[in-house]
Protein backbone atom coordinates (compact mmCIF):
# COMPACT_ATOMS: atom_id res chain seq x y z
CA UNK A 1 0.00 0.00 0.00
CA UNK A 2 3.04 2.29 0.95
CA UNK A 3 5.06 1.41 -2.50
CA UNK A 4 1.80 2.11 -4.30
CA UNK A 5 1.04 5.24 -3.09
CA UNK A 6 4.94 6.15 -3.16
CA UNK A 7 4.77 5.43 -6.72
CA UNK A 8 1.23 7.32 -7.88
CA UNK A 9 3.20 10.48 -6.28
CA UNK A 10 6.31 10.18 -8.34
CA UNK A 11 4.64 9.03 -11.25
CA UNK A 12 2.45 12.46 -10.64
CA UNK A 13 5.21 14.54 -9.70
CA UNK A 14 7.28 13.67 -12.84
CA UNK A 15 4.11 14.18 -14.70
CA UNK A 16 4.15 17.75 -13.75
CA UNK A 17 7.57 18.62 -13.72
CA UNK A 18 7.85 16.94 -17.21
CA UNK A 19 4.91 19.26 -18.30
CA UNK A 20 6.89 22.24 -16.77
CA UNK A 21 9.65 21.52 -18.85
CA UNK A 22 7.68 21.07 -21.77
CA UNK A 23 6.31 24.48 -21.48
CA UNK A 24 9.55 26.36 -20.62
CA UNK A 25 10.89 29.39 -22.79
CA UNK A 26 13.85 28.58 -24.28
CA UNK A 27 17.50 28.73 -22.53
CA UNK A 28 19.03 31.80 -23.82
CA UNK A 29 16.15 33.55 -25.89
CA UNK A 30 16.18 37.74 -25.51
CA UNK A 31 12.18 37.41 -24.72
CA UNK A 32 11.79 35.03 -21.63
CA UNK A 33 10.74 36.90 -18.42
CA UNK A 34 13.73 36.33 -16.93
CA UNK A 35 15.94 38.67 -19.39
CA UNK A 36 12.81 41.21 -19.75
CA UNK A 37 13.07 42.83 -16.27
CA UNK A 38 15.62 43.50 -14.25
CA UNK A 39 18.65 41.83 -16.10
CA UNK A 40 19.23 44.68 -18.55
CA UNK A 41 19.77 47.07 -16.24
CA UNK A 42 21.92 44.82 -14.36
CA UNK A 43 24.42 43.72 -16.72
CA UNK A 44 24.39 47.78 -18.49
CA UNK A 45 24.95 49.75 -15.47
CA UNK A 46 26.02 47.70 -13.02
CA UNK A 47 29.91 48.83 -13.28
CA UNK A 48 28.94 52.53 -12.80
CA UNK A 49 26.56 51.66 -9.94
CA UNK A 50 28.63 49.48 -7.84
CA UNK A 51 32.09 49.80 -9.26
CA UNK A 52 32.40 45.65 -9.67
CA UNK A 53 33.46 44.20 -12.38
CA UNK A 54 31.78 41.11 -11.40
CA UNK A 55 28.20 41.82 -12.39
CA UNK A 56 27.53 38.79 -10.03
CA UNK A 57 29.46 40.26 -7.18
CA UNK A 58 27.12 43.56 -7.73
CA UNK A 59 24.00 41.81 -7.98
CA UNK A 60 24.81 39.80 -4.51
CA UNK A 61 26.33 42.42 -2.47
CA UNK A 62 24.04 45.36 -3.86
CA UNK A 63 21.21 44.60 -5.68
CA UNK A 64 20.19 41.68 -3.72
CA UNK A 65 21.61 43.17 -0.49
CA UNK A 66 18.69 41.71 1.53
CA UNK A 67 18.82 38.61 0.54
CA UNK A 68 22.20 37.97 0.69
CA UNK A 69 22.09 39.20 4.44
CA UNK A 70 19.77 36.82 4.95
CA UNK A 71 21.82 33.75 3.62
CA UNK A 72 24.44 34.96 5.77
CA UNK A 73 22.03 34.90 8.47
CA UNK A 74 21.16 31.33 7.74
CA UNK A 75 25.02 30.17 7.71
CA UNK A 76 25.12 32.29 11.29
CA UNK A 77 21.90 30.05 12.35
CA UNK A 78 23.17 27.14 11.55
CA UNK A 79 26.29 27.48 13.35
CA UNK A 80 23.83 28.10 16.54
CA UNK A 81 21.76 25.22 15.60
CA UNK A 82 24.90 22.70 15.88
CA UNK A 83 25.84 24.37 19.26
CA UNK A 84 22.84 24.01 21.00
CA UNK A 85 22.62 20.25 20.29
CA UNK A 86 26.60 19.29 20.31
CA UNK A 87 28.05 22.44 22.79
CA UNK A 88 30.61 24.63 22.57
CA UNK A 89 33.85 23.75 24.42
CA UNK A 90 34.49 25.21 27.65
CA UNK A 91 36.19 29.31 27.66
CA UNK A 92 40.32 28.37 29.04
CA UNK A 93 39.95 24.54 28.50
CA UNK A 94 42.39 22.87 26.05
CA UNK A 95 42.04 20.20 24.27
CA UNK A 96 44.53 16.71 25.33
CA UNK A 97 46.34 15.17 22.06
CA UNK A 98 44.62 12.21 21.74
CA UNK A 99 45.07 9.96 18.36
CA UNK A 100 42.19 7.63 18.39
CA UNK A 101 43.62 6.57 14.88
CA UNK A 102 44.84 2.85 14.76
CA UNK A 103 47.25 4.54 12.08
CA UNK A 104 49.05 7.67 13.00
CA UNK A 105 49.96 10.04 10.50
CA UNK A 106 53.07 9.51 8.62
CA UNK A 107 55.95 12.07 8.38
CA UNK A 108 55.44 12.19 4.81
CA UNK A 109 51.73 12.97 4.91
CA UNK A 110 52.56 15.93 7.75
CA UNK A 111 55.31 17.45 6.16
CA UNK A 112 53.18 17.74 3.09
CA UNK A 113 49.87 19.21 4.50
CA UNK A 114 52.34 21.48 6.47
CA UNK A 115 53.29 22.41 2.83
CA UNK A 116 49.98 22.82 1.01
CA UNK A 117 47.59 24.15 3.81
CA UNK A 118 49.37 27.85 3.53
CA UNK A 119 49.03 27.58 -0.48
CA UNK A 120 45.28 26.83 0.19
CA UNK A 121 44.76 29.86 2.49
CA UNK A 122 46.51 32.08 0.22
CA UNK A 123 44.24 31.08 -2.48
CA UNK A 124 41.03 31.67 -0.49
CA UNK A 125 42.34 35.39 0.46
CA UNK A 126 42.95 35.68 -3.36
CA UNK A 127 39.11 34.42 -4.49
CA UNK A 128 37.99 36.50 -0.82
CA UNK A 129 39.83 39.79 -2.32
CA UNK A 130 39.55 39.74 -5.92
CA UNK A 131 35.82 38.50 -5.83
CA UNK A 132 34.75 41.62 -7.30
CA UNK A 133 36.93 41.44 -10.73
CA UNK A 134 37.00 37.96 -11.07
CA UNK A 135 34.45 34.71 -9.89
CA UNK A 136 34.45 33.90 -6.43
CA UNK A 137 34.07 36.35 -3.08
CA UNK A 138 33.44 35.65 0.93
CA UNK A 139 31.35 32.60 0.76
CA UNK A 140 33.52 30.89 -1.72
CA UNK A 141 36.68 32.09 0.16
CA UNK A 142 35.60 31.37 3.26
CA UNK A 143 34.21 27.47 2.61
CA UNK A 144 37.99 27.14 0.91
CA UNK A 145 39.57 28.42 4.46
CA UNK A 146 37.52 25.95 6.39
CA UNK A 147 38.06 22.95 4.12
CA UNK A 148 42.15 23.59 4.41
CA UNK A 149 41.34 23.50 8.21
CA UNK A 150 39.34 20.48 8.27
CA UNK A 151 42.32 18.85 5.91
CA UNK A 152 44.58 20.17 9.03
CA UNK A 153 42.38 19.58 11.51
CA UNK A 154 42.08 15.84 10.57
CA UNK A 155 46.40 15.22 10.47
CA UNK A 156 46.96 16.90 13.14
CA UNK A 157 44.53 16.45 15.53
CA UNK A 158 41.83 19.16 17.72
CA UNK A 159 44.85 19.93 19.71
CA UNK A 160 46.95 21.23 17.61
CA UNK A 161 44.22 23.22 15.02
CA UNK A 162 42.17 24.62 18.20
CA UNK A 163 45.58 25.58 19.79
CA UNK A 164 46.21 27.64 16.68
CA UNK A 165 42.52 29.53 16.05
CA UNK A 166 41.76 29.60 19.89
CA UNK A 167 38.07 29.64 20.91
CA UNK A 168 38.38 33.60 21.56
CA UNK A 169 39.01 34.05 17.92
CA UNK A 170 36.14 32.10 16.77
CA UNK A 171 33.77 33.73 19.20
CA UNK A 172 34.56 36.77 17.96
CA UNK A 173 34.81 36.65 14.70
CA UNK A 174 31.41 34.37 14.08
CA UNK A 175 29.29 37.39 14.24
CA UNK A 176 31.79 39.11 11.40
CA UNK A 177 29.53 38.32 8.91
CA UNK A 178 26.38 39.36 10.28
CA UNK A 179 27.22 42.26 11.97
CA UNK A 180 29.47 43.76 8.97
CA UNK A 181 26.62 43.19 6.42
CA UNK A 182 24.73 45.19 8.63
CA UNK A 183 27.06 47.71 9.06
CA UNK A 184 28.18 48.40 6.36
CA UNK A 185 24.69 48.12 4.46
CA UNK A 186 23.36 50.65 7.12
CA UNK A 187 25.99 52.76 6.42
CA UNK A 188 24.16 53.08 3.11
CA UNK A 189 21.13 54.38 4.68
CA UNK A 190 22.48 56.63 6.53
CA UNK A 191 24.02 58.56 3.60
CA UNK A 192 20.60 58.47 2.83
CA UNK A 193 20.43 56.22 -0.12
CA UNK A 194 19.19 52.31 0.04
CA UNK A 195 20.46 49.19 1.91
CA UNK A 196 23.95 48.55 1.01
CA UNK A 197 24.10 51.36 -1.87
CA UNK A 198 26.96 53.24 -0.62
CA UNK A 199 25.61 56.39 -2.09
CA UNK A 200 27.36 59.00 0.51
CA UNK A 201 26.15 62.01 -0.98
CA UNK A 202 28.61 64.16 1.79
CA UNK A 203 31.91 62.25 0.76
CA UNK A 204 33.37 64.15 -2.47
CA UNK A 205 31.94 62.80 -5.56
CA UNK A 206 35.59 61.97 -7.03
CA UNK A 207 36.07 59.82 -3.95
CA UNK A 208 33.30 57.38 -4.08
CA UNK A 209 34.07 54.92 -6.58
CA UNK A 210 37.47 54.14 -4.31
CA UNK A 211 35.10 54.16 -1.28
CA UNK A 212 32.86 51.95 -2.73
CA UNK A 213 35.45 49.37 -3.57
CA UNK A 214 36.37 49.76 -0.39
CA UNK A 215 33.19 48.75 1.11
CA UNK A 216 32.48 46.20 -0.47
CA UNK A 217 35.98 44.31 -0.01
CA UNK A 218 35.25 44.79 3.57
CA UNK A 219 31.66 43.21 3.21
CA UNK A 220 33.69 40.32 1.45
CA UNK A 221 36.34 40.21 4.17
CA UNK A 222 33.99 40.03 6.88
CA UNK A 223 31.63 37.52 5.13
CA UNK A 224 34.90 35.08 3.87
CA UNK A 225 36.48 35.26 8.25
CA UNK A 226 32.86 34.60 9.52
CA UNK A 227 31.74 31.70 6.90
CA UNK A 228 35.33 30.49 7.57
CA UNK A 229 34.80 30.37 11.20
CA UNK A 230 31.34 29.01 11.17
CA UNK A 231 32.39 25.90 9.29
CA UNK A 232 35.53 25.39 11.49
CA UNK A 233 33.04 25.97 14.95
CA UNK A 234 31.30 23.00 13.57
CA UNK A 235 34.05 20.65 12.91
CA UNK A 236 35.00 21.10 16.11
CA UNK A 237 31.76 20.41 17.73
CA UNK A 238 31.86 17.77 15.61
CA UNK A 239 34.95 15.65 16.69
CA UNK A 240 35.08 16.71 20.00
CA UNK A 241 34.95 14.22 22.67
CA UNK A 242 34.57 14.97 26.01
CA UNK A 243 37.28 12.63 27.79
CA UNK A 244 39.93 14.56 25.54
CA UNK A 245 40.02 17.50 28.13
CA UNK A 246 43.19 18.14 29.44
CA UNK A 247 43.31 19.96 33.29
CA UNK A 248 44.02 23.39 32.84
CA UNK A 249 47.66 24.14 33.42
CA UNK B 1 46.30 22.74 -38.58
CA UNK B 2 49.76 23.94 -36.98
CA UNK B 3 52.39 21.62 -35.47
CA UNK B 4 51.18 23.03 -32.17
CA UNK B 5 47.94 21.75 -32.13
CA UNK B 6 48.72 18.02 -33.34
CA UNK B 7 51.27 18.11 -30.08
CA UNK B 8 48.58 19.31 -28.34
CA UNK B 9 46.39 16.29 -29.30
CA UNK B 10 48.92 13.94 -29.19
CA UNK B 11 49.38 14.73 -25.19
CA UNK B 12 46.00 14.97 -24.47
CA UNK B 13 45.09 11.51 -26.61
CA UNK B 14 48.09 10.09 -24.12
CA UNK B 15 46.24 11.26 -21.15
CA UNK B 16 43.30 10.20 -22.22
CA UNK B 17 44.70 6.58 -22.45
CA UNK B 18 46.20 6.44 -19.02
CA UNK B 19 42.57 7.24 -17.30
CA UNK B 20 41.11 4.82 -19.82
CA UNK B 21 44.16 2.31 -18.36
CA UNK B 22 43.85 3.45 -14.89
CA UNK B 23 40.03 3.08 -14.72
CA UNK B 24 39.88 -0.20 -15.92
CA UNK B 25 42.52 -1.47 -13.34
CA UNK B 26 40.83 0.42 -10.91
CA UNK B 27 37.64 -2.35 -11.78
CA UNK B 28 39.18 -5.11 -12.75
CA UNK B 29 41.96 -5.16 -10.27
CA UNK B 30 41.66 -8.10 -7.40
CA UNK B 31 42.80 -5.90 -4.04
CA UNK B 32 43.17 -3.05 -2.66
CA UNK B 33 47.12 -2.77 -3.50
CA UNK B 34 46.63 -3.58 -6.69
CA UNK B 35 44.17 -1.16 -6.93
CA UNK B 36 46.03 1.50 -5.79
CA UNK B 37 48.87 1.13 -8.64
CA UNK B 38 46.59 1.83 -11.53
CA UNK B 39 44.57 4.53 -9.87
CA UNK B 40 47.52 6.63 -9.07
CA UNK B 41 48.68 7.09 -12.63
CA UNK B 42 45.42 8.51 -13.48
CA UNK B 43 46.74 11.67 -11.43
CA UNK B 44 50.55 11.60 -12.25
CA UNK B 45 50.64 10.34 -16.37
CA UNK B 46 46.94 10.96 -17.46
CA UNK B 47 46.41 14.26 -15.52
CA UNK B 48 49.79 15.53 -16.40
CA UNK B 49 49.98 14.71 -20.09
CA UNK B 50 46.48 16.68 -20.60
CA UNK B 51 47.88 19.36 -18.53
CA UNK B 52 50.90 19.46 -20.94
CA UNK B 53 48.40 19.47 -23.61
CA UNK B 54 46.59 22.25 -22.63
CA UNK B 55 49.84 24.17 -22.15
CA UNK B 56 51.01 23.47 -25.47
CA UNK B 57 48.29 24.66 -27.12
CA UNK B 58 48.16 27.68 -24.80
CA UNK B 59 51.27 28.78 -25.70
CA UNK B 60 53.20 31.20 -23.72
CA UNK B 61 50.92 33.50 -21.24
CA UNK B 62 50.04 33.81 -18.14
CA UNK B 63 47.63 30.44 -17.78
CA UNK B 64 50.54 28.45 -18.28
CA UNK B 65 51.97 29.62 -14.74
CA UNK B 66 48.10 28.67 -13.41
CA UNK B 67 48.46 25.39 -15.59
CA UNK B 68 52.34 24.37 -14.23
CA UNK B 69 51.08 25.65 -10.27
CA UNK B 70 48.18 23.06 -10.81
CA UNK B 71 49.96 20.25 -12.47
CA UNK B 72 52.98 20.61 -9.33
CA UNK B 73 49.96 20.53 -6.80
CA UNK B 74 48.45 18.01 -8.40
CA UNK B 75 51.54 15.27 -8.09
CA UNK B 76 52.06 16.28 -4.68
CA UNK B 77 48.57 15.62 -3.87
CA UNK B 78 48.17 12.51 -5.95
CA UNK B 79 51.55 10.96 -4.45
CA UNK B 80 50.85 11.91 -0.49
CA UNK B 81 47.08 10.37 -1.01
CA UNK B 82 48.61 7.18 -2.52
CA UNK B 83 51.22 6.84 -0.26
CA UNK B 84 48.12 7.78 2.97
CA UNK B 85 46.38 4.86 2.01
CA UNK B 86 49.33 2.20 1.33
CA UNK B 87 50.49 3.20 4.48
CA UNK B 88 47.42 3.06 6.33
CA UNK B 89 45.93 -0.09 4.18
CA UNK B 90 49.51 -2.14 5.17
CA UNK B 91 49.13 -1.17 8.76
CA UNK B 92 45.66 -2.45 9.43
CA UNK B 93 46.47 -5.77 7.88
CA UNK B 94 44.34 -5.71 4.93
CA UNK B 95 44.87 -9.16 3.01
CA UNK B 96 46.48 -9.13 -0.02
CA UNK B 97 45.20 -11.18 -2.45
CA UNK B 98 46.94 -14.07 -3.93
CA UNK B 99 45.75 -16.88 -6.58
CA UNK B 100 43.14 -19.09 -6.10
CA UNK B 101 45.13 -22.08 -5.46
CA UNK B 102 47.17 -20.75 -2.92
CA UNK B 103 44.76 -19.28 -0.66
CA UNK B 104 43.11 -21.66 2.39
CA UNK B 105 40.01 -19.77 2.92
CA UNK B 106 38.89 -19.30 -0.56
CA UNK B 107 38.85 -16.03 -0.54
CA UNK B 108 40.69 -15.09 -3.73
CA UNK B 109 39.75 -13.04 -6.73
CA UNK C 1 30.26 18.47 -28.86
CA UNK C 2 28.57 20.65 -25.83
CA UNK C 3 25.63 18.69 -26.50
CA UNK C 4 27.08 15.87 -25.59
CA UNK C 5 29.06 16.59 -23.10
CA UNK C 6 25.82 17.75 -21.31
CA UNK C 7 23.76 14.53 -21.47
CA UNK C 8 26.51 12.52 -20.39
CA UNK C 9 27.14 14.74 -17.73
CA UNK C 10 23.31 14.86 -16.93
CA UNK C 11 23.52 10.96 -17.09
CA UNK C 12 26.20 10.77 -14.38
CA UNK C 13 24.24 13.46 -12.37
CA UNK C 14 21.69 10.77 -12.39
CA UNK C 15 23.02 7.86 -11.62
CA UNK C 16 25.61 9.28 -9.06
CA UNK C 17 22.04 10.83 -7.51
CA UNK C 18 20.44 6.82 -7.61
CA UNK C 19 23.65 5.16 -6.02
CA UNK C 20 24.03 7.66 -3.54
CA UNK C 21 20.40 7.22 -2.61
CA UNK C 22 20.41 3.15 -3.14
CA UNK C 23 23.99 2.42 -1.57
CA UNK C 24 23.38 0.47 1.32
CA UNK C 25 26.98 1.47 3.43
CA UNK C 26 26.84 4.82 3.94
CA UNK C 27 30.29 5.46 3.49
CA UNK C 28 30.36 4.67 0.37
CA UNK C 29 26.79 6.77 -0.62
CA UNK C 30 28.88 9.82 0.95
CA UNK C 31 31.81 9.40 -1.61
CA UNK C 32 28.99 9.08 -4.44
CA UNK C 33 27.14 11.69 -2.78
CA UNK C 34 30.55 13.96 -3.37
CA UNK C 35 31.00 12.69 -6.74
CA UNK C 36 27.60 14.10 -7.43
CA UNK C 37 28.72 17.32 -6.12
CA UNK C 38 31.81 17.62 -8.02
CA UNK C 39 29.54 16.76 -11.59
CA UNK C 40 27.46 19.29 -10.31
CA UNK C 41 30.25 21.93 -10.33
CA UNK C 42 30.86 21.24 -13.36
CA UNK C 43 27.26 21.80 -14.50
CA UNK C 44 27.62 24.99 -12.79
CA UNK C 45 31.02 26.04 -15.18
CA UNK C 46 28.85 24.34 -18.07
CA UNK C 47 26.12 27.08 -17.42
CA UNK C 48 28.55 29.97 -17.33
CA UNK C 49 28.34 30.46 -13.91
CA UNK C 50 31.32 29.96 -12.34
CA UNK C 51 30.60 31.51 -8.76
CA UNK C 52 28.36 29.01 -7.71
CA UNK C 53 30.63 26.36 -9.24
CA UNK C 54 33.49 27.29 -6.85
CA UNK C 55 31.21 27.39 -4.50
CA UNK C 56 29.82 23.73 -5.02
CA UNK C 57 32.99 22.04 -4.83
CA UNK C 58 34.37 23.88 -2.15
CA UNK C 59 31.44 23.20 0.36
CA UNK C 60 29.58 20.25 -1.64
CA UNK C 61 32.77 18.20 -2.54
CA UNK C 62 35.03 19.16 0.52
CA UNK C 63 33.32 20.34 3.55
CA UNK C 64 30.27 18.71 3.45
CA UNK C 65 31.70 15.26 2.85
CA UNK C 66 33.79 15.40 5.88
CA UNK C 67 31.08 16.69 7.83
CA UNK C 68 29.12 13.26 7.03
CA UNK C 69 31.55 11.36 7.50
CA UNK C 70 32.64 12.55 10.50
CA UNK C 71 28.90 12.11 11.72
CA UNK C 72 29.23 8.15 9.79
CA UNK C 73 31.99 7.63 12.41
CA UNK C 74 30.49 8.50 15.63
CA UNK C 75 27.10 6.35 14.61
CA UNK C 76 27.27 3.62 12.75
CA UNK C 77 28.11 2.40 9.24
CA UNK C 78 25.64 0.69 7.80
CA UNK C 79 21.97 1.35 7.24
CA UNK C 80 19.57 -1.08 9.31
CA UNK C 81 17.91 -3.62 7.52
Amino acid sequence: MKKVVALLFIVALAVLLLYVVANMPPMGDPENPTATHVISRYLERAEEETHTENVVTGVILNYRGYDTMGEVTVIFCALAGVLAVLGRERRGVIHAFVDRSEVPSSVIVKTMVRFVVPFIILFSVYTILHGETSPGGGFQGGAIIGGSMIIFTTIFGLYESSRRIPLKVRASLEGAAVMGFFLVGALGLLGGGNFLTYAWPRVARSLQPSLVVWLTVLVEVGVGLGGAMVLISILFAMIREEEEIAPAP
Amino acid sequence: MAARDIVAAVFCCIGTFFFIIGTTGLIRMPDLFTRLHPSTKCDTLGACSVILGMAVHNGWSWDLLKLVFIMCFLLLSSATCGHAIGRSALRRNIPYWKKKEETEDGHGA
Amino acid sequence: MGTALNLVLILLLLATALLAVNARDLLAAVIIFSVYSLIMALMWQRLQAPDLALTEAAVGAGVTTVLFVITIFKTRRREEE
